[in-house]
Formats: C-alpha cells, structure tokens, sequence
C-alpha cells in the first residue's frame, strides 16, 4: 500500500484536490485499465517536455516555435501589452477575441505574506520589452484588484516610468458586471462604479 | 424590528426551550447559576456571532450532553417575519438566515444590532487600549456597514507590512521597494479609518457630554480625545511620520505605529478618568458611553438596537439606577434585563417577568 499511499500524496498536491479527494481519484484510477492509465501518464510527461514559456510574453507555447503564436502574428497590435497574473487570465481575454494586442505573463503577483517576491515573477522582463527604442505605447494592467494586484502594478508603473518615461500606463475599469441586477453586485464594487461613472 | 420567539436547543445550559418575547421590557430573573445569562447570551450570539468572553470557544457554547447547539429565532419587523438559525458545531458555526446559507456576515450584522451592558464593562476605561477600541469600532460599525471592509483590509496590509519589515531585517534589502508601495497603502487605509472614526466621534462627543451630566449631580467636565501620532488629515505628513520610524521598524521587525496604536481619552475636570476616577465614576462613565451610542444610533438610523441588561442592577447606586431606567423608559426599543431578584428593579410599564431554573423557563 506504500505505492497507493505515494499516489495519493502526489495527488493532494494539486490545486484544489484535498486528501479525501486524492483518494477518491487514487482509487478511480486503481480500476482504470493499464492503457488507460498510460495514456493519461504520457499525456502528463508530454507537458514539460513540449511545452515551454515565450521569451517575450511568458505565455505557454511549442518548444519547436522561436515565439509563441501570439507575439509573432504581425497582424496583431505591437503598441499595447495587457498585463495578466496567469495564462488563464490570457485565455479569458483571447476567448472574447475583440483585443487584438501584446500580452505579458507575470505568473503570479507580489505577495510578501505568500513569500512571493520581485524575483518570483516575470516582472524584469517587462521592464526589458520597454525600455530605449521599444514598439511599445500602452501598458495596459489587467490585475485582481485587490492588494497584492496593486501591489505589483504600482511596483510595474514605478520601474517602467524610471527606464521609458513616453509610455501611457492604463489599468482595467473596475465595475458593474454587464447583464447583472444592481441590487445584487457586491457593495463596494456599487461604490467604485458610481464613483468612476462615464 | 423586535425579537418574538428564540427556540434554543443545547445552547450552554439551556437544552431545549420555546419562548416568545415581549416586544417592550423583558425581565429574565432567577438564581445564580440557572442560565440567565446564558439565555441573554444566546441572543447576544444570533445578533454578533461572538460569545460575550472573548476567549470563550465554540465548545463552550455547546451543552456538555450534546455535541451541537442550534438557535432559531424569529424577529418581526412591521409585518413580515425574518428567521435566523444558527448551528454551532465544536469546529464551526453556520448561519442560516430566511432559509439561506449564504448569507453576507457584514450586512446581516449590520441589520441585527444589540447593545450589552455588563459588569465587565468596566473594562472598556480601566483595561487596555485595545477594549476601547473594540467598543469604538463596534459602535462605528453600527453606523457605517463598510468601516468592517476598511478594518479587514488594514488588517491584511498591516500583516503584509510586518512580513515585509521581517524580510529586511533578515537582509532581503530587494523587499526595500515593496514597502515603499505598501507605506501608501497603508497610508491610505489608515487615513480611510481615521475619516470613519473621527467622524463619529466628531456627532458623538456632544451627546456624551450631555449623557454625563444627566446621569451626575457633580459638576463634571467630561471629554474625550483621540490619541494618536499622525496628523490624521494630511496624507504627506503621515508618510513622512511613517517612514521617520522606518529604521526602528525594521529593528523590531513589525510596525510600530498607526491606527491599531491609537487610544480614546476620556477626560474628566482635565483629568484622565482611567487613572483619577473612582471606581464609581468609571461606571457612570461607562454607562453614559453605551446610553449615547444608543441615541446616536438612534438619531441616526431612526431605529433602536436591542439592548441587553446583564445583572446591571446590582451594579448600580440609586440614582444611577434610577436614571438608567428613566431612559429605558423613554426609548423604543426591545429591552432584556437579567436580575437574581425582581424587586432589583424599578417597576415600570410594559414588563414581562421570565423566571429560569436550571436552564428551563416559566413566564409569570
């Protein structure tokens, strides 16, 4: 049972899987067929192996391509980077398909209560991509609004402006959800919208 | 809005009882040790969600014999019924309000008000600093549902501004640039929490002054002051003070100033009441500070918290009993009163007399 009881370790470490659920899928895949199972194991491997992040964005891409698919289509916007803490944030943004811009990845946010530091995060290469004769116009932050969002984004904005002082830094308008009843959005996100009102 | 019926099941003492209240004055009497403050907690509980001792845990809450408690109670309000349930389990409590679980804590506790008298409040002038804050900013949010958010938040960037201290003590000299961002940060919330306290205090002061002197025959000059090291209107003047202490700062590893530091004077003929009032004094004192956030709510709002009395009476002299209950007289609101004996208390209209025995009630 050492060999379960391995299995299930390595399963509650990810995300969202606590040890009951762990379990749970130990013993599912104890019943799965051995092609089954190697299937789902070369499916795993295959992600380090093939996969790796963009020297410019930080997005996921092909470890056969120079550039991901997004900063080397030259249809695309050169002048705007939205900023975003993960790849899944990217994703949200491409799905809706109506911005048409660089990204930049940060994999993850400034948290010194989560010991994450400046060096943690992809915030140096940011500040590379603009500095001295850069294509780059608008910055745009599309961070959690919340502490540790602005945290890293008035650290960004600080570091940007010391090495390119010509660039527009924006930041995402904070809002009534589109669709929502009004008696029902959260009370200070009511505020902040009456407050920012067009 | 008023409390009509409580169903307490294994709360402490009280294993299972039905009572419906008077919408006036309710008078729970009884012997020590029978459940009457037990049962004026259980209301205290459904309207804060804390046990009256701070350091009481939810275990303590629960019936030795069981190994749950559960209050339901039904609160009228003109005419339509709201109805709370509260589970308490050794690990957590659960709030079910008008059938739904998922309730949003602020505003529920916003909604729900009780003010509690009790001979520990004393306390709020003799102990330290932190019992007054916690009355100040209990009061405040009586008044303003988003003074919770401003405190939560504070909470969180002081911790992240103690870690960050921490690490450059420990030689991480890169967090350097971080704290200079959460110093704004932490300006800014702190300057939110100043506006929000001293707003309140700036309507307060007048009524307390005035309740002071109604409750005395002495000629008193009472007065209170906000105790704090910054010049809480000028955003540069308290990031220079913040960052003039930075160095002893990093010394001690954490912050060393700000709203959490400060402190409410209370001042009598220009003395310090904590340190020169008697002990008489500091209790007239502490009932005149709950009486005017009373009214303040009440001018305010236009509504009355639910009060509740316990064992307050045999605190009291006379004439502070007197004039104590003169204004609950006058005031129109639900009142719980706990007293071991019912000729305690002054006779006045509208009472209804509760009597507990170990843990079981009987209307008389």
């Amino acid at each position: 049972m050492v060999i379960v009881e391995r299995l299930i370790n390595e399963l509650s470490k990810l995300p969202g899987i606590g040890r009951k659920s762990a379990m749970r899928l130990a013993f599912h895949l104890l019943n799965q067929s051995l092609d089954d199972l190697t299937d789902l194991s070369k499916a795993i491997i295959e992600v380090p192996m093939n996969i790796k992040e963009c020297d410019i964005c930080h997005n996921f891409m092909d470890k056969k391509d120079n550039v991901c698919s997004i900063c080397s289509d030259n249809k695309r916007n050169k002048e705007k980077v939205v900023v975003i803490s993960t790849v899944q944030d990217l994703m949200a943004i491409e799905e809706v398909g109506h911005y048409r811009g660089q990204y930049h990845v940060l994999h993850g946010l400034i948290s010194p209560l989560k010991g994450i530091g400046i060096d943690d995060i992809r915030l140096d290469s940011l500040v590379e991509r603009v500095k001295g004769e850069s294509e780059i116009k608008e910055i745009i932050f599309a961070l959690t609004p919340n502490t540790d969002g602005e945290t890293t984004s008035i650290y960004l904005k600080n570091s940007i402006q010391k090495v390119n002082n010509n660039i527009k830094i924006t930041q995402i308008a904070k809002g009534v959800p589109i669709g929502s009843e009004i008696e029902y959005v959260d009370k200070m996100t009511l505020m902040k919208a009456i407050e920012n009102r067009t | 809005m008023f409390l009509k019926n409580i169903k307490i099941n294994n709360f402490r003492n009280i294993q299972n009882e039905d009572i419906n209240f008077s919408k006036n004055i309710n008078i729970i009497y009884g012997d020590n040790g029978n459940g009457k403050t037990n049962l004026l907690e259980s209301i205290y509980y459904t309207t804060s969600l804390k046990p009256i001792k701070k350091k009481h845990k939810l275990i303590h809450l629960i019936n030795e014999n069981s190994k749950a408690s559960i209050i339901k109670s039904t609160f009228e309000n003109n005419d339509y019924k709201e109805i709370i349930k509260i589970a308490i389990t050794p690990e957590k409590k659960a709030l079910i309000y008008n059938q739904n679980n998922n309730t949003n804590i602020q505003s529920y506790l916003h909604k729900f008000k009780s003010v509690l008298f009790t001979p520990d409040d004393l306390m709020i002038i003799k102990g330290e600093p932190q019992k007054r804050r916690d009355f100040f900013n209990k009061a405040i949010f009586h008044l303003n549902q988003y003074y919770y958010s401003n405190l939560i938040e504070y909470n969180k960037i002081l911790k992240t501004r103690n870690k960050i201290l921490k690490d450059i003590a420990e030689g991480d000299k890169r967090q350097l640039a971080i704290l200079e961002i959460i110093n704004e940060q932490f300006t800014d919330i702190s300057l939110k929490i100043y506006q929000n306290r001293i707003n309140y205090l700036i309507n307060y002061i007048p009524i307390l002054i005035n309740t002071v002197n109604q409750l005395s025959k002495k000629d008193f000059l009472p007065y209170l002051i906000y105790k704090t090291d910054f010049n809480y209107k000028n955003r540069d003047d308290f990031l220079s003070k913040l960052k003039s202490k930075q160095k002893r700062e990093i010394l001690y590893k954490r912050t060393l100033t700000g709203p959490h530091f400060d402190d409410y004077k209370i001042i009598t003929n220009d003395k310090e009441i904590k340190f020169f009032g008697s002990q008489g004094e500091i209790r007239l004192f502490t009932l005149a500070m709950k009486i005017a956030h009373i009214i303040y709510v009440k001018e305010t709002t236009n509504n009355y918290p639910i009060l509740l009395l316990d064992d307050i009476s045999s605190e009291l002299d006379s004439n502070r009993k007197e004039f104590l209950f003169n204004f609950l007289k006058t005031i129109d609101s639900q009142i719980f009163i706990t007293t071991t004996a019912i000729n305690h208390i002054p006779k006045l209209e509208n009472m209804d007399f509760l009597e507990i025995k170990n843990g079981k009630t009987n209307w008389k």
